[in-house]
Order: structure tokens, then C-alpha cells, then sequence
């Protein structure tokens, strides 16, 4: 426990904690009643844990955790198989089917429309052998919006989630999880067509 | 061991994005929390935390269950941290762009306060005990399975580490 004449620094962090049992307690306590040199030594990690302490949780930008959102999405696990990809690479993946979406949307113009949720799907074979797009890999999460309504984003979950619906914003989307297309049509069939993207999440 | 995530991560493991995107916001802020501290810059944490929940997704079915889900994604993101800092780019961060977000700014002015400037000067295996024991609030134990260390020396640790910081904050005020 004692190391010459000083307490050991894990008795010392122990008696700042509170865990030291209390014999044990007493005994540093008589010790630091004459050494100054231990007491100052308290005093500075008491500082630093305070400081520490007293600083606050950060936020990840909610821009960032679209980000996020957006990297999953279009992608899938291999079976088995354990793959990093950096944000870099996954952006270079992504080009691709980000510039076939934006023909997609560019040729349907305005207004309610459908489409085929394997749209796309081939913009990124072959970019990696590990990974697949969640398209390629038969659409069992189909990400690609079949419904634009008018919004806000907020306004358009919050209805379907009035109507039994499981909704949420991500981004300008509104992803719509264990429902039919027909059941998300019939919920928002009194809403304008608009800009706010309706994604179906099997 | 209950872990209060394992419903949604048994969920995720077989293949539920959604209950995986529950498990990302849940842990968002505390990894961005990690990274920030740990490499004080907002935007390499951000990319550090983005590639920390990539990799835990693509990875999902190497957890294994009875362990603790926030602490294998602790150590992901660890991971993750240390690529980011071996890849910095040469340019100092006061080129870098400005963040817009109001709490980016937030996150910005902390990141250039003293505290930051004293954890930064500190050695990497006390910068993590301390802010994993003090700001994140893991146990001796989570620490010590994150770090590779026994108990007693994360307490070392993070007694050398505050004792550090103290001075170095002390330092900087009898300066001012």
C-alpha cells in the first residue's frame, strides 16, 4: 500500500473517489495531515477532475447524422464478412447512383409518381466485391422514394405516424418502415404533390 | 450482462437498418463527444464517428453477444480516431473552413478552449482514460477491456492524467 513513505497514486485515486475502505482511508488521511507533497498531489487531480467533469457533451451536427443516415442506406452487409469502408471511398461509391437518381428525378418531372425500386441498382456493380447496394442485393430495402408530397418533411411523418404508421425525417425524406405502398397513398391522399421524398423501409 | 441495447442490436444483426439506426441515435453524441476530445477538430470527429457507424454496420456480425454493445462501438470508434489522425492533412486548422451550424460554433469554441489545449498536450494513453473515465463516464473495467490494460493501470492513468491537465490549465492561468 505504501510505497517509502508516500501512498501508493492508486490509493490516491481511490481516496479522491470515495472508494478507499475506510481503515485504510484513516490511515491516508493521518499520512496527509503531514505531507504536504501528497496533499498537493490530491488537490491538482481534484483540479483536473473538475475541469473534466464540468465541460459539456457535444452534439453531432444533425447534418452530419443525415450523413450517416444516407451511408447506410446505400449500403449493405456482405454475409459474414466484416468490411470498413472510409466516408471517402463510400462518397466515391456513391457518385454514381447519386448522378443516376438525379437523372431519375430530373425526367419525372413533377408531382406523385412510382417507380421501380431496382432503378439504379447497376450504377455501382462492381465497385467493390465485398459490398453490395442494397438494390443489387434484390431490393430488400428499396431506398429509392416511390411518392413526392408536398411538406414540411416534419409535417408528412408526423401524419403518418397519426394515421399507425412507423415514420421518420431523414433529411428532406420521410421513411416509412413495415408498410405497403398503398397503405402510405391512402394515408396521405389528401396531400398536395411536393418536394418531400416517401421511402419505403420494408 | 444486460446490455440495455441488445434487443435492438439482435435486431440488427439480422439485417434491420432501422434498429440499427435506433443504436446510431442513441450513441451519436456520446462518440462524437470521444472523438472530438480526442482529436479536437469538429469536422475530423464527425468523419471519424460517420466511419466508426459505418464500420459497426458492415461489421455487425462479428459482435458478440453478452458483450457490450457501447463498448465494442467505443472501441470502433477508437479505431477509427487513430485513422484520422494518421491521415491529417498538412494544412493548419485555422484554414480550414468555418462551420455554420450554431452548435458546430459551439463545439469549435470549446475545442479551441484551454481545457482542449491542456488535454491535447497530454500523452495519448492518459487523454483516453481521462476522457473516457471523466467525460464519458465508462467503468475502470470498460476502459481496461478498450485499452488493453489492467484496472489499476487505467486508474493510474487517469490519476496522472488529471494531475497533468491541472497542471497545464494551471500553468496557462498564472500565464494570462
Amino acid at each position: 500500500m505504501v510505497t517509502g513513505t508516500h501512498p501508493e497514486e492508486v490509493d490516491l485515486f481511490d481516496y479522491v473517489e470515495g472508494d478507499l475502505a475506510e481503515e485504510r482511508r484513516g490511515e491516508l488521511e493521518a499520512h496527509l495531515a503531514s505531507c504536504a507533497a501528497c496533499v498537493q498531489q490530491v488537490a491538482l487531480v481534484r483540479a483536473g477532475k473538475d475541469a473534466l467533469r464540468e465541460s459539456p457533451p457535444f452534439h453531432l451536427p444533425p447534418a452530419q447524422r443525415e450523413v450517416i443516415s444516407t451511408s447506410l442506406r446505400t449500403q449493405r452487409r456482405a454475409a459474414g464478412r466484416s468490411v470498413a469502408l472510409s466516408p471517402k471511398r463510400l462518397l466515391v461509391l456513391l457518385t454514381p447512383v447519386a448522378a443516376v437518381a438525379a437523372v431519375v428525378v430530373a425526367l419525372v418531372s413533377s408531382g406523385v409518381f412510382e417507380t421501380n425500386g431496382n432503378d439504379g441498382g447497376s450504377a455501382a456493380a462492381g465497385a467493390t466485391s465485398q459490398l453490395k447496394t442494397e438494390d443489387q442485393a434484390g431490393g430488400a430495402e428499396a431506398a429509392a422514394p416511390f411518392m413526392k408530397v408536398a411538406g414540411p418533411a416534419t409535417a408528412v411523418a408526423d401524419e403518418l405516424r397519426r394515421k399507425g404508421l412507423a415514420a421518420r425525417v431523414v433529411g428532406n425524406s420521410v421513411e416509412v418502415r413495415d408498410a405497403t405502398r398503398g397503405e402510405v397513398q391512402q394515408a396521405l391522399r389528401n396531400r398536395r404533390a411536393g418536394r418531400v421524398e416517401v421511402v419505403l423501409i420494408p | 450482462m444486460d446490455d440495455p441495447d441488445g434487443q435492438l442490436v439482435g435486431r440488427a444483426q439480422k439485417g434491420d437498418r432501422w434498429a440499427f439506426e435506433q443504436l446510431v441515435d442513441r450513441h451519436q453524441h456520446r462518440l462524437f463527444t470521444l472523438a472530438a476530445r480526442l482529436l479536437g477538430s469538429p469536422d475530423e470527429a464527425a468523419d471519424a464517428v460517420q466511419e466508426a457507424f459505418i464500420r459497426a454496420w458492415l461489421g455487425l456480425s462479428s459482435f458478440r453477444r453478452g458483450a457490450r454493445f457501447s463498448t465494442w462501438l467505443y472501441r470502433i470508434c477508437l479505431n477509427a480516431v487513430h485513422d484520422q489522425r494518421t491521415k491529417r492533412p498538412t494544412a493548419p486548422l485555422d484554414e480550414m473552413a468555418e462551420p455554420v451550424d450554431p452548435r458546430d460554433q459551439f463545439v469549435a469554441h470549446e475545442l479551441s478552449g484551454a481545457l482542449q489545449q491542456a488535454l491535447a498536450a497530454l500523452e495519448e494513453e492518459y487523454r483516453s482514460a481521462v476522457v473516457l473515465y471523466d467525460v464519458l463516464g465508462c467503468s475502470y473495467a470498460e476502459i481496461a477491456e478498450l485499452t488493453g490494460v489492467a484496472e489499476g493501470t487505467v486508474k493510474s492513468r487517469i490519476f496522472r492524467g488529471r494531475k497533468r491537465l491541472a497542471e497545464l490549465l494551471g500553468t496557462r492561468t498564472e500565464r494570462e
